[in-house]
């Protein structure tokens, strides 16, 4: 029984019986869920950016991400009739994404041999692409999530850049709430250790721009 | 800094956690977060650090409102509305340009037996195919009008090729139709984009100034590869690359093309090709690492060839060298140590290390100033010497004793004391159980 609610959980969102408040996106997503393909067309151009948006923020691999960003629509879709109209559709849809998008990367590291990456992955060129430099911090942003362990760095992503409340972080990653607390909470701690470390010691070059 | 702004920074600090947590609750608060600028060095790097960290993931998601990445949208749309199980057959768009030959039904099937991972391979190939058609183009001397769909239409035209150009989404998917045309105006009012969709500002006529405002962004010519960071200014010629600003590295590989950097021209002169990494910074101050074969034809007409690697730069003045600071403060030297490091300067920035650690060795700054120089003397091959200020700051203790301990036993692996490398290792184990540098320890 426990296995078919956590199931359950993995494709419907739960909705308040909160009044409806978006009345006109209710409307398109309960036309998407009944087979209208045009509603359902404009229901994917709504969320595209919203979708792509996770799927950039949660992956570095910018292919995987693409990937990710069609099969997080295909799960908006298919949840759609979940939808309340309680809250912005927006809103709705970065949620099944993150929780779609994060079953992706899942998948994708359980099937990816770790000795043996894509060349796409490792060139450097394409990492550089990526790089922000910023002028007070030591090192690129992306360099400081690296250093952090994946459910840290996750949990990070999910509350600062995708603005996830930490109840939904609990939701999406099927966490407890104090326990994502305590990842965010930790990630801070690390990231604070680290840029210390770096205006301390300074920094090599190479970690500077890679 | 004062009490005050230390108070401030402090208060600050502990609202970015609460905040993070969901537990801020006053308003006073929600504003003092949003306008206080953090005075101290660490507060100010880590309020940067989280406003990058609002943006990702943004990228160019916002700016890309071009044609072809609308496009490119559109084939997401119907792949993804093809694949849902009840919706009926969509029209798949017609891509019927030159890098398009396929029929569109084939490709509406092709897309439906692929799974997403094997397209995706094709993708990143495409962006190339399509950033090359374009560079290639412009660095043959095409002249506005001249880029017509026969000339493009000259690259083979394959299945995969048409399948990228319909299912790609990120950067520049190859043209159709309709962009063909617009292709010479696309030379002449002048942008490319980068392989992540980054606008490429460049007047793409032979002789015309292209300016990197992406992150990154490469050009490519006839097997060669020209990548710069965001800032450089090149102008494109017809045989040749000229280097005006910026930090580039470039892979030669024809004869027949070279690159320019301060009037002196460098050419690929063997079968496996050169490498140059180019600097152009302030002043018209600029360094060239060639790795040769490369014919360089400097300014002054002389010629040589360079075999192995071999840097040129500038004639400049001599930098100050760190350690002649008169009475420079422990900051002063701890800043100006960290400013070579960063520049890629080890001995300068060792130097700096050094003197504040011999005229400041009782000041709290000169605790981190002894891991920093043990690192850099392991960088520069001294494992001794990095084992002794490693050890002085393990017995010390503070911090950085995790990096400390780390560096020590490097160096002792270095130095072929395996034995007491790996009793070192088990211990840092012990005492930095979930540490990120496990990996590097040696069993």
């Amino acid at each position: 029984m426990q296995a078919i609610s956590a199931r359950l959980a993995e494709v419907v969102v739960p909705e308040s019986d909160a009044p409806v408040t978006h009345e006109p996106d209710y409307t398109l997503a309960l036309a998407a869920s009944r087979g209208d393909r045009q509603a359902a067309e404009t229901l994917t151009r709504r969320v595209l950016p919203t979708v792509r948006r996770v799927a950039r923020a949660l992956l570095a691999n910018r292919s995987d991400a693409e990937d990710a960003t069609q099969l997080a629509l295909l799960e908006v879709l298919r949840a759609a009739h979940a939808y309340r109209g309680t809250g912005p559709l927006e809103s709705w849809a970065r949620r099944i994404a993150s929780r779609a998008v994060l079953r992706h990367a899942r998948r994708a590291r359980g099937s990816k041999p770790e000795t043996a990456p894509h060349d796409e992955d490792v060139d450097p060129r394409r990492t550089m692409l990526r790089t922000t430099v910023l002028e007070a911090l030591p090192r690129p942003l992306e360099s400081y999530l690296e250093e952090l362990p994946e459910v840290q760095r996750v949990a990070l992503v999910l509350r600062h850049a995708l603005g996830h409340t930490v109840p939904e972080i609990a939701d999406v990653t099927h966490a407890p709430i104090p326990t994502v607390k305590s990842r965010i909470k930790k990630a801070h701690q690390e990231l604070r250790r680290l840029i210390r470390r770096d205006l301390n010691i300074g920094v090599r070059p190479e970690a500077k721009s890679s | 800094m004062t009490d005050a702004t230390d108070f401030q920074d402090v208060r600050w600090r502990r609202l970015v956690e609460l905040e993070a947590l969901g537990e801020i609750t006053s308003e006073h608060d929600v504003t003092f977060l949003r306008e206080h600028l953090p005075q101290d060095e660490e507060a100010l790097a880590e309020r940067e650090l989280l406003e990058a960290l609002e943006h990702w993931g943004e990228e160019d998601l916002l700016e890309d409102t071009s044609e072809a990445a609308n496009e490119a949208d559109e084939h997401l749309i119907a792949a993804v509305l093809a694949h849902l199980p009840l919706a009926p057959a969509i029209e798949e768009t017609a891509w019927t340009g030159p890098l398009a030959c396929v029929p569109s039904d084939e490709t509406a099937e092709e897309e439906d037996r692929e799974p997403a991972g094997s397209r995706r391979l094709r993708w990143g190939l495409g962006l190339v195919a399509a950033l090359g058609v374009l560079t290639t183009a412009a660095w043959s001397q095409l002249a506005p009008g001249e880029a017509s769909a026969d000339r493009l239409a000259a690259a083979p035209p394959t299945r995969t090729e048409t399948v990228e150009a319909a299912s790609s989404r990120p950067a520049a998917p190859a043209p159709a139709t309709p962009r063909i045309a617009t292709i010479a105006t696309i030379l002449s009012g002048a942008f490319v984009r980068d392989d992540q969709g980054s606008a490429l500002q460049a007047g793409l006529e032979p002789g015309a100034v292209a300016r990197v405002e992406s992150a990154r962004a490469c050009l490519e010519n006839a097997g060669s590869l020209a990548c710069f960071s965001r800032g450089s200014r090149v102008r494109l010629g017809p045989d040749e690359l000229e280097v005006l600003q910026g930090e580039g590295d470039i892979d030669l590989h024809t004869e027949t093309f070279s690159v320019r950097v301060a009037g002196t021209r460098y050419t690929s002169q063997g079968p496996d090709g050169a490498h140059l990494a180019v600097v152009i910074g302030p002043a018209q101050r600029w360094r060239v690492n060639a790795r040769g074969p490369v014919a360089v034809m400097h300014a002054s007409g002389k010629q040589e060839l360079v075999e192995g690697a071999r840097t040129f730069t500038s004639s400049e003045p001599a930098a100050p060298r760190a350690v002649k600071a008169p009475i420079a403060t422990p900051s002063q030297l701890l800043s100006q140590a960290r400013r070579e490091r960063a520049a890629g300067h080890p001995q300068r920035a060792l130097a700096a290390y050094e003197e504040l650690l011999k005229r400041h060795e009782a000041d709290p700054l000169s605790s981190p100033a002894l891991v920093a120089a043990g690192q850099l003397h392991a960088q520069l091959g001294r494992p001794r010497k990095a084992l002794r200020y490693f050890e002085r700051y393990l017995s010390r203790g503070g911090a950085l004793a995790e990096e400390a301990s780390l560096g020590r036993i490097e160096a002792l692996e270095r130095l072929g004391q395996t034995a007491a490398a790996r009793e070192a290792a088990a211990q840092f184990r012990r005492t930095y159980p979930g540490s990120r540098y496990a990996a590097r320890l040696p069993r």
